[in-house]
């Protein structure tokens, strides 16, 4: 076993950059001796190297010390909204997709036990995600202030003169917009990422598949996408405005997102209906009575107009920031 | 927060300052960190290690003092010593010291 002192200075100096380490090691070895050297004679050894230790502090507080800087995922301008946005997306979340999950075992007719498995994996799998997304997009949202900050406050480097200062900056996005921007990409993409199918691939007629395998083979896609304008939308919520890379990556997302979609309806290659739920859309004589082409037609101008609509409305409001 | 907690509070604010100070003032001579410890608590500088050692590499990465390792005795130790940099820091807070000194002297006399 490495002495007490190996195994603190490497506690600390493990945390450091490496250029520094060596260095660091080496020194603070030496003071440890040192200190331990000049306790009194009949001081037992291991004692003073213990309360030498112990004046030094915790390892990561004299790491920090070294560094000169405390590190955090998200500061304290941040923290507050990245709590509530969290704290709402957790309430409503896990539990959308977990009643969703809870309606499509119900019409599977699952066991009590495979439902109440099913709903609670779906919602743990949903507080997964909103708490990791989230946290990704704040952790941006805080590394990526500069531009915005020289926006809401003033240049911090140049000389300043009160007559310029900006209007108090007033949010672009209201809370409850960018909230529920934020909830409906979550949502949404949790359902991609489960990891098992709605509807999967059931004998029994009454509740099929609703999207064909290529389209499930190409969720991972969509979940792509739908990633990017999460972490845009987060990102939204935490600066209360569009700046145009924010809408860059919207963009990139919604492409990811819509592209595919529109392209597998376009080939009639989007909704499976073989396996669709018949027996709400067939009538008796067996016929379908769901017009396939007038369902895709409007899939895809739906689809598109939302597309269009977000991206005009974000790279305008970019535009107006900048 | 108890009367003492806050007093300690202010307290360690009030001396951290002076550290900076203290250890520029000490180093005309070259010392390794723990006995420039040594030389600060004799001279009723009371300082932790912790707070020291990191403010000594701080200060030379700012250019007001130069180390070098000295590996002659048993134990390799880094020395630091001021530059001329250092040497015009510390005159100047030296100065600014003295000014906050006579200033608080007379403001604390008058209650």
């Amino acid at each position: 076993m490495t002495s007490m002192t190996d195994r603190y200075v490497h506690a600390v100096t493990v945390q450091l950059p490496e250029s520094q380490r060596e260095d660091i090691a080496r020194e603070l070895r030496g003071t440890i001796e040192d200190t331990v050297a000049a306790a009194p004679e009949s001081a037992d050894p291991g004692a003073a190297e213990r309360q030498a230790l112990l004046d030094l502090g915790h390892p990561t507080r004299l790491a920090d010390s070294y560094r000169g800087e405390p590190r955090s995922l998200i500061g304290p301008r941040f923290y507050p909204a990245w709590l509530r946005t969290t704290k709402i997306l957790l309430a409503l979340v896990p539990a959308v997709v977990g009643a969703v999950l809870l309606l499509v075992g119900l019409f599977d007719h699952s066991t009590p036990g495979e439902l109440v498995l099913d709903v609670l994996s779906g919602a743990f799998y949903a507080a997964l995600h909103v708490v990791f997304w989230t946290t990704l997009g704040f952790a941006i949202a805080e590394r990526t202030g500069l531009e915005a900050d020289q926006l809401e406050v003033l240049p911090a480097t140049e000389e300043w003169d009160p007559a310029t200062l900006p209007e108090p900056a007033r949010r672009q996005v209201t809370w409850s917009d960018s909230i529920a921007s934020v909830v409906t990409n979550a949502f949404l993409l949790v359902l991609l990422v489960l990891p098992f199918r709605l509807g999967g691939a059931i004998d029994d007629f009454e509740w099929g598949q609703l999207f064909t395998d290529t389209a499930y083979s190409l969720r991972w896609v969509l979940a792509t996408g739908m990633v990017l304008s999460l972490l845009a939308s987060v990102h939204v919520l935490a600066r209360g405005r569009w700046t145009r890379p924010t809408a860059v990556v919207n963009l990139l997302g919604t492409l990811l997102f819509v592209g595919p979609l529109v392209w597998l309806a376009a080939r009639n290659d989007l909704y499976a209906w073989d396996t669709f739920p018949v027996a709400w859309v067939r009538d008796a004589g067996g016929e379908l009575k769901i017009n396939d082409t007038a369902t895709l037609v409007t899939t895809i101008v739906v689809l598109l107009a939302v597309a269009l609509w977000e991206t005009v409305d974000s790279f305008r409001k970019a535009a107006r920031t900048d | 927060m108890t009367t003492e907690e806050t007093l300690a509070t202010h307290g360690q604010e009030l001396r951290r300052g002076t550290v900076v100070l203290a250890a520029l003032a000490s180093l005309g001579e070259p010392r390794y960190g723990y006995a420039l410890l040594q030389h600060l608590a004799r001279a009723g500088i009371e300082v932790e290690g912790n707070t020291l050692y990191p403010l000594l590499r701080r200060l030379e990465k700012q250019g007001l003092l130069v180390s070098e390792w000295n590996t002659d005795e048993s134990r390799p130790r880094k020395f630091y010593a001021l530059t001329t940099e250092g040497r015009g820091v510390l005159t100047a807070l030296t100065q600014e010291w003295s000014a906050l000194n006579t200033a608080l002297t007379r403001l604390t006399a008058r209650g």
